[in-house]
Order: structure tokens, then C-alpha cells, then sequence
């Protein structure tokens, strides 16, 4: 069943004088549970394609639904409530609030909702992530493995239907980079959590259950679970 | 040993460019920094120019003032001194008669151009004086009092000048406004003076006219005696004496405060120039501080690409210097104008240079020591610290709690914390200003120079009439000892030949319309020579108040030392003093129970005497003044019967209480005024005139420090801006981030919003402290000084909780704006 579904997607970066095409009539769709790699070249759309899939960006055409809401029609707000309640992000830069620790970085959605934390869930995830004992540690006091696996802890401990992933290893060493994806991968499977996950990465995009090769804002391989 | 790569080098030019780079990039920080040392400069140098201004304005008053006034000359002495080549001015203002009409008072003068134009009043003369035997100037409050406030000049009054029941005058001129102060004439209801031409005062006279005449000699001494030996020499030529003169007291006291005030003025100079060079110092250092540790990665990669350590203070010290030859300049054109406005005839381009200069020296060192730390901080950021740093980087120490409540206001407290250093620095300075802001205001608006003159002055009147002082005597080198003492004791002369103070004037008092109560006050002058501490001794001429036996006993409990017996007390002439004479750490003043004083005083049939009168007792002055039995605040009491036994006085009179409905005060002082004009040796004063001066003191004090503390806040809230303002713009990336996981626009505004909260509600509370503060120092004051008429200041508290509120209001308005300007997706994309 589809999950994720864009069309017509379209993203024009204007800024008077110079009008970029950053995604072009872009027609996507993922199924629930599957795990996509999106690769492409420097500048190809990548990065611009899963801000749009999370509701960072707004697209300037098209439509991104997510189970079924059209995000593109969404106001800031409820884009942003939506956002913690469906979406888990993972950036490169892991993106953790320094002056929380891990803790309080892992239940910031959670608590941003004004929602009790699935206790259950939270041991779970922690345990498979191996953050049981950097709980009260501030970000700055731990590795960059340690601090991604921190982002993926936060990415799903709100159940989110989604889990978007912006080349998470890339600044991490081959041996961490590894572990952290079949984390990513074992604990979006166990959730049954859809995983988007960017990437330069052959070998590591091969790892997905499909690939989509995106090339100067357009999806050239892999736009549907069919292809 | 020169090693080897050691080898000098011209760096300006790169250094040059990476200032002024650095200063393009950070617009907000550089206007602000500019801002902080311009309005340092200015408040520096607009104070300095402020005071030396009133100086220079006091002095040039007093230049064409004159020293002394000779009366009893008549016109052929006047024309010949007025020849004179020691002599400057010559301005005459002669009263010819005192009369009445209707209700008024008239007093006629005859006053020449010179005059009218050395007491500033030329410009206040509508058409010209007086000539021939039909004119007058008068006064428009005359007209107006009279309700002829049509009459123009030209037309013609009817006044009764000659006593003789008068006659139509034409108006020559009339004199638009009265002046007070300065040695001219008073405001006094019902007393009008009209102004006649000399001929017309032969007339009135007769041939007998004498002059009053106003001289100011070719000197700009101060001293009483060069002054009057110069005088003795030109009144020797026309057959006069000194014993024809008065000095000017105006003319001396003024110029001899000034002369004694300028060390003082030097050394308030430069601790106000100290206070603003602290307070901007503080601001520039917070301004850097807070830029150097969030370029931190940029010094980093600077040292990585082989900026030495020295290089990266010169690039601090010299971004320091750059800001400060922009804001010293910009400050002397604020302080120079402001300078200037504030004084305009105290503006002298000297003094203005001198302390340009000394205003922008003094700034740039402070700006130079404050940048001293944030220099040393950048040049101690190694590559490889850069590399790592983050503006942002929070605690490196785990907490204690594994959670605390992720609401906004939580994670607003855990901002504050990041960087406790420059938090504290705001809040204390913004907590110290609102303290200081507020605990001024409850001291100035409840101090009161009429609860003072009430306690200490005026127990039980509104008025008191005493012996006048001011005889026309005036003592030269040659006078004997007798003839000083004389001088000193001339109210007892009065005293003992026609007491003014008679039961004649006591009773006419008591039969005006709202007089309560009329109380005599017995007591005598003497002449006190007063040994200090130190071996020295000054004198003191002072009222010996004295004491009945009735009074005795009432003011007992208010002695403090020594025993308090009557009987030995009034036989063996002895003296209460008052605890503020006897020796105490402040007090150099040397007396205790036993002592003997020295007393000059005058005895029977106008010989001067001197005793020695044991000290018996000492009072305390703030408890004798709560028993209301006696005015001024006494510092001898003797008994009455030894006084008058040694005086022979009949009527020891030397003060009368006017207690009056206070409904009707004003009609009462007029009518005391009109009394006392006959007599000149009645001085009338009024608790209302002492309250004014008293106020006027306090409002000088409270004025000056309300206007430091203002400004101490104006400088901490800059700083509180600056501080918010680099908050907002570096945190950006992580409002995105935030934004990212879930955090709504409404959640980051509210957390930005508590920040701010937080300095508000700090100073808000500070402010209250302030009040209380306030609230205790006035209680203290009242307690020693009675000088307080407590006022809750409510409406200051107000107005400056609304200025915060506005400020909140308008921070978070900024942070709105600046968060609606960029997507989340910049946000996140901006490299620390």
C-alpha cells in the first residue's frame, strides 16, 4: 500500500535574477515498510527531494501526500505538528540540540507534542542502539557513531509512519558507518517504519529494497514500487 | 640566535582587510560598539562642558558685578568718583520715599542706565527712565494689581509718590518682569516700585539728596580687605569713609565658593568620566566577549592557515581601534552639541577642545583594557579548537538529571545557562540600574526640603521674625579688636539699645487677620571662639538661645551627658551644647562636660565682654528639635536669668514664632513683609522660603543621580539588546533544527520570549527591591535628618515596568521577523 506518493513534483529556486530547477515534474510513490535509497550526482535534486518528502520545503508545484495528506496544502503549523507526530528525520550533521542531553535529545519530539513517551518503545530503541549508558551525557561528549545513533534513536521514538534519512554516514568512518546502517535498517524494519534514505553510496544504496537514481531534478529509475 | 624563519614583516594590509571584513560581516555588533563608545565620549564630554560651562557662566556674572555699595554721597561726590581710575562702573539706585496707596506699597527710587543695565533688567524696560518731575517707570505687576492693565507707555497714572496724597504721572517705561535673586528685588505682594528721574528726587528731597550708589572697582579681587583698602582710597577724595560702604555679600560668598569649589569640581569630574568609561568599558568588553567566543572556528581556521598568536590579538586590538576612531568623533559632535545646548553661555571652544580631547583619551583606553580578554581569548583558539568549536556547543558536563520537562520556558532556562558568564553580566547590569533607578526615585520624590525646615527651623510657626544683622559697618585692617567684636555682636547692640522685637510689634502681629499665636523666643548673640580637635580653632557667631526654668525641665529629657540641675546650671553660667559639637570621628570639634567656653558677648551699657562658661550638659539636637520648644536647632543654651544678668537686657527677645492659619498664610506674609519694610532691623523669614531652598539643594542631588542611573541603565540595556540580538542571529541553525523535529514557530517564539522574560522580570523585580531600598533609606534619612515625606513611587514603577514591557514587546516582534525570513531548510543548511 502506498504510504508516500508525489506528483508533479516541482521545485523552482528563485531568487529574482536566477531561477533554479531543483526538482523537475517529479512523480514518486513508496509503499509502506519498503526501504528506498535516492542517489544521484552533487546538485542532482537529492537533498531537495527529501525536504520536500518531510515537509521542510514547500514545493512550488505537485503534491506530496503522506498516508494520504496532501502536504502541499498543509499551513506551517500543522505541517510542523504533523512533521513530529509522522516523520523522523536523520541528517548527515546529526543535528542534535547541544544543550540537551541524549536523553532529552532522543524525547524532544515527543515532549515538543506534549505527549508521554512509550516507555516501552524508548528501552527498546536504546537498546538496540546501545545508549543505555550515554543517557545523561551532553552531545559534545560523545563520538560522531554515538551522536548518529542518538538522531536515529529520535527519529523513531515517535512511531513515525516515515524515516528520512540524509546521507546519515557521511560523516562517519566505513567500520561506524556499517553499524549505523543496519541499525537503520533493523530498527525500520522492527517498527515497520518506511525508510527514505539519501545517499552517494552505491554499495550502500544497494542495500535497499529499491533504488531511485534521480539526475538534474528528475527521477530517470525507480519512481514506483513496480519499476 | 635569529632563527631561522624569523624575519620582519608588513602585515597591515591583509590585517586592514580582515578588520574591515570582519566588521562588514557583523553590521549590528560594529553600529552597536560604535554606538556604546560614541555615547560614552558624549555623556563625558557633555558633563565636563556642563560643569565648566556653569563655572565660566558663574564667573562671568560675577566679573560685572559690583563689590560694594556707597551710600550718603551726594551728586558732586558721586561725579568725581565716578573720574576715578580705580574705578570701573558707578550705578545708582537711591530710595527716595516709602508711601501708600490704597493697599499697596510704593517704594520710590531713582536708578540710572548704568544701574539698570548691571542688574541685567535693561531688556525688561519697555520705553526709557524717567526725566524731569512728570515721569515714572513702573511695574507691570503694579499696573496688573491695580487692574489697569491697559495703561501703555505714554499714558498717565495716578500714584501718591510724595505722601501728599499724589499725582497724575506719565509712564515713561514700564519694567515688564520682576527678577528674584541675585541682589535685586523680590516678588512681594502689595510692594511695587516705580522709578523717578533724579531731578524729580532733588525735588521730592530737597537738597539734601543723597545717593546709594552701586561700584564696582578695577579689581577682580576677592579679598574683603584689598577691596575695602581700595575703597578707603578713592572715598578719601571726595571726604568719605568706609564707614559709607557695604560689600556686596553676593560678590564675595559666590566668588569664594567658586574658588573653593574647584578642586572639589576636578575631582566629580573624574569620577563621572570614570563611571561612564567603566560602564562602556563593561558594554565593549560583553560586545566582544560575545563576538570573539562565536568566531571562535573562524580564529581557528585563521591559526590554521598560519596566523600566529600575536597576529590574531593585532587583528582584535586592531578591530578596537577601528571602532574607536568612529564612535570617539561621533561622540564629540553628540557631546559637543549637547554641551553646548545645555549651556549655550558657558560654551567656550577651549574648554570644548580640552575636553574633546581628554573625553576621547580617556574612551579609547578603556576601550583599549576591555578588549584586552576577548583578545587574549581569540588568540589562545588552537586549529584544531576552531575546527571543533561551536558557538553553541552547550555543556561538555552530562547532567545530573537524566530529564528535565522540554516545555519552551524549560528549555528557554537551559539557554540562559549556555553562556552564564554574559547572562550574568546582563542581568546584574540591567537588576543594578533598575535598583538605582528606583531607589533614587522613592528618595527624590519623597524628600522634602519642607519636612526639614519644618522639623529643624520651624517647629511651631510658619514665620519668625528676628533681628536683623545687615548694618552698614564694614571693618578694615585698622579696626581695634573692640571694634570687630562690636561688629560680631552687633544684633545684641540692637538688642540692648531698641529691642525691634517689642511688645508694640508683637501685638500688631497678633491683631492681623489669621494669626494664630505669636511666641517670643529669648536668647542673645555671642561670639564663640570654638577649639578644634587638631590645636586650631574657628569662630563661631552663633544665637544663645536661653532657657527658663519651665523650659529647663521640659527639654531635660533631650539631655544626653552630664547632669541636668538647674539650680547649679543657672547660678554658675553654664552651657547645654549640642552632641553635634562635641568630638566624634566626623566631627573635629572638641568639647566635652567640663570644659570652659570662651564667650565674647556684650554686657551691660554696650561693653563687650568675655566669660568663660562651663559645659554642664550636651543635648542631643534631634531630640531637643522633637519638643518643639525652640527654633533653628540650637547649638548653645544657657539659662535666662544668668544672660540677663550679665546683659542687663530688659527685653531678651531675639526671636518671634508667627504661628497662622494656614488658609490665610499668604495674606499674613504680605502683611509681615509691609511690616518689616518699615523696619530694617527686622529680618522676617518664612518656613515656605527656607522649604524652597532646602528643596532646591535636594533636587540638584537627586537630579544628578537620577540622571547617572538612567544612564547606567541605558547602558546595560544596550547591552541586554546586543545580547538578545547575537542570541537570535547565532542561534539560527539550531531554531531550524528544532523547527525540524517538530518544534512549531509559536514554541520557539514563546522560548525566545522567556529568555527575554527573564531580564524583564529581573529588572522588574530589582525594580521593586529598588523601591524598597528606597523605601529604607528614606526611613533612615527621616530618622537622622527629618527630611522625608514618604511617596510610594508608584507612578515611576510604572512608567518603568511599561518601558520594559514595550522593550519585551518589541524583542520578540524582532525575533518574529526573524524567524519568518528564513526557511527551515537555510537554517539548517548555515555552517557554524
Amino acid at each position: 500500500m502506498s504510504i508516500l506518493e508525489t506528483s508533479a513534483l516541482t521545485k523552482i529556486y528563485d531568487n529574482g535574477t536566477n531561477a533554479v530547477v531543483a526538482l523537475n515534474d517529479v512523480n514518486l510513490q513508496i509503499n509502506e515498510g519498503e526501504f528506498v535509497t535516492v542517489i544521484g550526482a552533487s546538485g542532482s535534486g537529492k537533498s531537495t527531494l527529501l525536504h520536500m518528502l518531510g515537509g521542510l520545503d514547500k514545493p512550488t508545484s505537485g503534491s506530496i501526500k503522506v498516508e494520504n495528506k496532501d502536504l502541499s496544502k498543509m499551513d506551517d503549523n500543522s505541517l510542523t505538528i504533523f512533521r513530529r507526530r509522522r516523520i523522523g528525520f536523520v541528517f548527515q550533521n546529526y543535528n542534535l540540540v547541544p544543550i540537551l542531553n541524549v536523553y532529552e535529545n532522543i524525547v524532544l519530539p515527543v515532549e515538543l507534542d506534549g505527549a508521554h513517551v512509550d516507555k516501552f518503545l524508548f528501552d527498546h530503541v536504546i537498546q538496540m542502539l546501545a545508549l543505555e549508558e550515554q543517557l545523561k551525557k551532553m552531545p559534545s561528549q560523545l563520538s560522531g557513531g554515538q551522536q548518529q545513533r542518538v538522531a536515529i534513536a529520535r527519529a523513531l521514538i515517535s512511531k513515525p509512519a516515515i524515516v528520512l534519512a540524509d546521507e546519515p554516514t557521511g560523516n562517519l568512518d566505513s567500520q561506524t558507518s556499517q553499524d549505523v546502517l543496519s541499525l537503520l535498517k533493523t530498527t525500520s524494519h522492527d517498527f515497520g517504519q518506511t525508510l527514505v534514505m539519501i545517499t552517494h553510496n552505491n554499495q550502500i544504496a544497494q542495500l535497499a529494497n529499491r533504488m531511485v537514481h534521480i539526475e538534474d531534478g528528475k527521477i530517470v529509475d525507480g519512481s514506483s514500487p513496480e519499476n | 640566535m635569529k632563527r631561522e624563519f624569523e624575519y620582519p614583516i608588513n602585515d597591515n594590509n591583509v590585517m586592514n582587510h580582515l578588520v574591515s571584513n570582519s566588521s562588514k560581516a557583523d553590521k549590528f555588533r560594529y553600529m552597536i560598539s560604535v554606538l556604546v563608545i560614541a555615547l560614552s565620549v558624549s555623556l563625558i564630554m557633555s558633563f565636563a562642558m556642563l560643569a565648566s560651562g556653569q563655572r565660566r557662566v558663574e564667573m562671568a556674572m560675577q566679573e560685572g558685578r559690583a563689590q560694594i555699595t556707597v551710600f550718603g554721597m551726594t551728586v558732586q561726590q558721586y561725579d568725581t568718583i565716578k573720574q576715578q581710575a580705580e574705578v570701573s562702573w558707578v550705578g545708582i539706585r537711591t530710595p527716595i520715599t516709602n508711601t501708600t496707596q490704597g493697599n499697596i506699597q510704593l517704594k520710590t527710587y531713582y536708578i540710572d542706565e548704568t544701574q539698570l543695565k548691571k542688574e541685567d533688567r535693561e531688556s525688561q524696560l519697555k520705553g526709557s527712565l524717567a526725566t524731569g518731575n512728570q515721569q515714572v517707570v513702573v511695574q507691570q505687576e503694579m499696573l496688573d494689581a491695580l487692574k489697569k492693565e491697559n495703561i501703555k507707555v505714554g499714558d498717565t497714572i495716578f500714584l501718591n509718590l510724595d505722601g501728599l496724597g499724589g499725582k497724575g504721572y506719565q509712564i515713561s517705561g514700564i519694567l515688564t518682569n520682576n527678577r528674584t535673586g541675585n541682589g535685586t528685588i523680590r516678588i512681594m505682594p502689595n510692594y511695587y516700585q516705580v522709578y523717578i528721574s533724579k531731578d524729580y528726587a532733588q525735588n521730592l528731597i530737597g537738597e539734601s539728596l543723597k545717593l546709594y550708589c552701586d561700584v564696582r572697582l578695577n579689581t577682580d579681587s576677592i579679598s574683603q580687605s584689598e577691596v575695602i583698602r581700595m575703597a578707603k582710597n578713592v572715598l578719601a577724595k571726595v571726604n568719605l569713609s568706609t564707614d559709607n560702604i557695604i560689600l556686596s555679600n553676593n560678590y564675595f560668598t559666590v566668588l569664594g565658593r567658586l574658588s573653593d569649589a574647584n578642586d572639589m569640581t576636578w575631582l566629580y569630574a573624574a569620577l563621572l568620566a570614570l563611571f561612564f568609561a567603566l560602564l562602556s568599558g563593561g558594554v565593549i568588553y560583553s560586545i566582544f566577549y560575545i563576538s570573539v567566543t562565536g568566531k571562535v572556528r573562524a580564529y581557528g581556521q585563521l591559526r590554521t592557515l598560519g596566523m600566529t598568536i600575536k597576529q590574531v590579538q593585532k587583528i582584535v586590538r586592531k578591530e578596537g581601534t577601528q571602532l574607536a576612531l568612529q564612535g570617539i568623533p561621533l561622540g564629540w559632535i553628540i557631546g559637543g552639541l549637547l554641551g553646548y545646548f545645555l549651556i549655550p553661555m558657558g560654551f567656550r571652544a577651549g574648554d570644548t577642545l580640552l575636553w574633546a580631547f581628554l573625553s576621547g583619551i580617556f574612551v579609547f583606553i578603556a576601550v583599549h583594557i576591555s578588549m584586552r580578554k576577548p583578545a587574549k581569548i581569540a588568540s589562545q583558539v588552537s586549529p584544531i579548537e576552531g575546527f571543533r568549536y561551536s558557538a553553541y556547543t552547550g555543556k561538555q558536563k552530562a547532567t545530573r538529571k537524566i530529564q528535565r520537562p522540554l516545555v519552551p520556558g524549560n528549555l528557554a532556562i537551559m539557554n540562559l545557562g549556555r553562556n552564564k558568564k554574559t547572562t550574568i553580566l546582563t542581568v546584574s547590569m540591567m537588576s543594578f540600574g533598575a535598583i538605582l533607578i528606583l531607589g533614587i526615585a522613592s528618595v527624590g520624590i519623597s524628600i522634602s526640603g519642607l519636612a526639614y525646615a519644618k522639623y529643624w527651623y520651624f517647629p511651631n510657626s510658619q514665620f519668625q521674625l528676628t533681628i536683623n544683622e545687615t548694618i552698614p559697618t564694614v571693618l578694615d585692617d585698622t579696626a581695634t579688636a573692640e571694634d570687630t567684636n562690636l561688629y560680631m555682636l552687633k544684633n545684641s547692640v540692637i538688642q540692648q539699645k531698641n529691642n525691634p522685637l517689642n511688645e508694640q510689634l508683637i501685638s500688631t502681629i497678633r491683631s492681623m487677620d489669621g494669626v494664630e499665636n505669636v511666641t517670643t523666643v529669648s536668647g542673645f548673640s555671642s561670639f564663640i571662639q570654638t577649639s578644634t580637635g587638631s590645636g586650631g580653632s574657628m569662630s563661631n557667631n552663633s544665637v544663645n538661645y536661653t532657657l527658663t526654668k519651665d523650659q529647663f525641665d521640659m527639654i531635660k529629657a533631650a539631655i544626653i551627658i552630664g547632669k541636668a540641675d538647674w539650680q547649679i546650671f543657672s547660678k554658675d553660667n553654664g552651657v547645654l551644647i549640642a552632641d553635634t559639637l562635641i568630638n566624634t570621628p566626623f566631627n573635629p570639634l572638641h568639647y566635652s562636660v567640663g570644659d570652659k567656653i570662651k564667650t565674647t558677648m556684650l554686657a551691660k551699657d554696650e561693653k563687650v565682654i568675655e566669660i568663660e562658661r562651663p559645659v554642664m550638659g550636651v543635648f542631643s539636637a534631634d531630640k531637643l528639635m522633637q519638643m518643639k520648644v525652640l527654633p533653628n536647632s540650637p547649638q548653645f543654651l544657657m539659662a535666662r536669668d544668668a544672660a540677663q544678668n550679665i546683659m542687663g537686657l530688659r527685653n531678651d527677645t531675639v526671636n518671634l514664632e508667627v504661628k497662622v492659619d494656614s488658609s490665610k498664610e499668604k495674606e499674613v506674609q504680605s502683611n509681615l513683609q509691609n511690616l518689616v519694610s518699615l523696619n530694617r532691623n527686622i529680618r522676617l523669614q518664612s518656613l515656605s522660603d527656607t522649604a524652597k531652598e532646602q528643596q532646591a539643594k535636594y533636587d540638584s542631588a537627586v537630579k544628578l543621580l537620577t540622571s547617572l542611573a538612567v544612564i547606567l541603565f541605558i547602558f546595560s540595556l544596550i547591552n541586554f539588546i546586543n545580547t538578545s540580538f547575537t542570541n537570535i542571529r547565532t542561534r539560527r541553525r539550531e531554531f531550524g533544527l528544532l523547527q525540524s523535529v517538530g518544534m512549531t514557530q509559536q514554541q520557539i517564539r514563546k522560548m525566545l520570549q522567556t529568555e527575554n522574560s527573564f531580564y524583564v522580570i529581573a529588572s522588574t523585580i530589582s525594580a521593586v527591591v529598588g523601591v524598597v531600598i528606597g523605601a529604607a533609606f528614606c526611613k533612615y534619612l527621616d530618622a537622622s535628618q527629618h527630611c522625608i515625606l514618604y511617596q510610594l513611587p508608584i507612578r515611576i514603577l510604572m512608567l518603568f515596568v511599561a518601558c520594559l514591557i514595550i522593550l519585551h514587546i518589541l524583542m520578540g516582534f524582532f525575533a518574529s521577523l526573524n524567524l519568518k525570513r528564513e526557511s527551515i531548510i537555510d537554517r539548517i543548511s548555515i555552517s557554524e
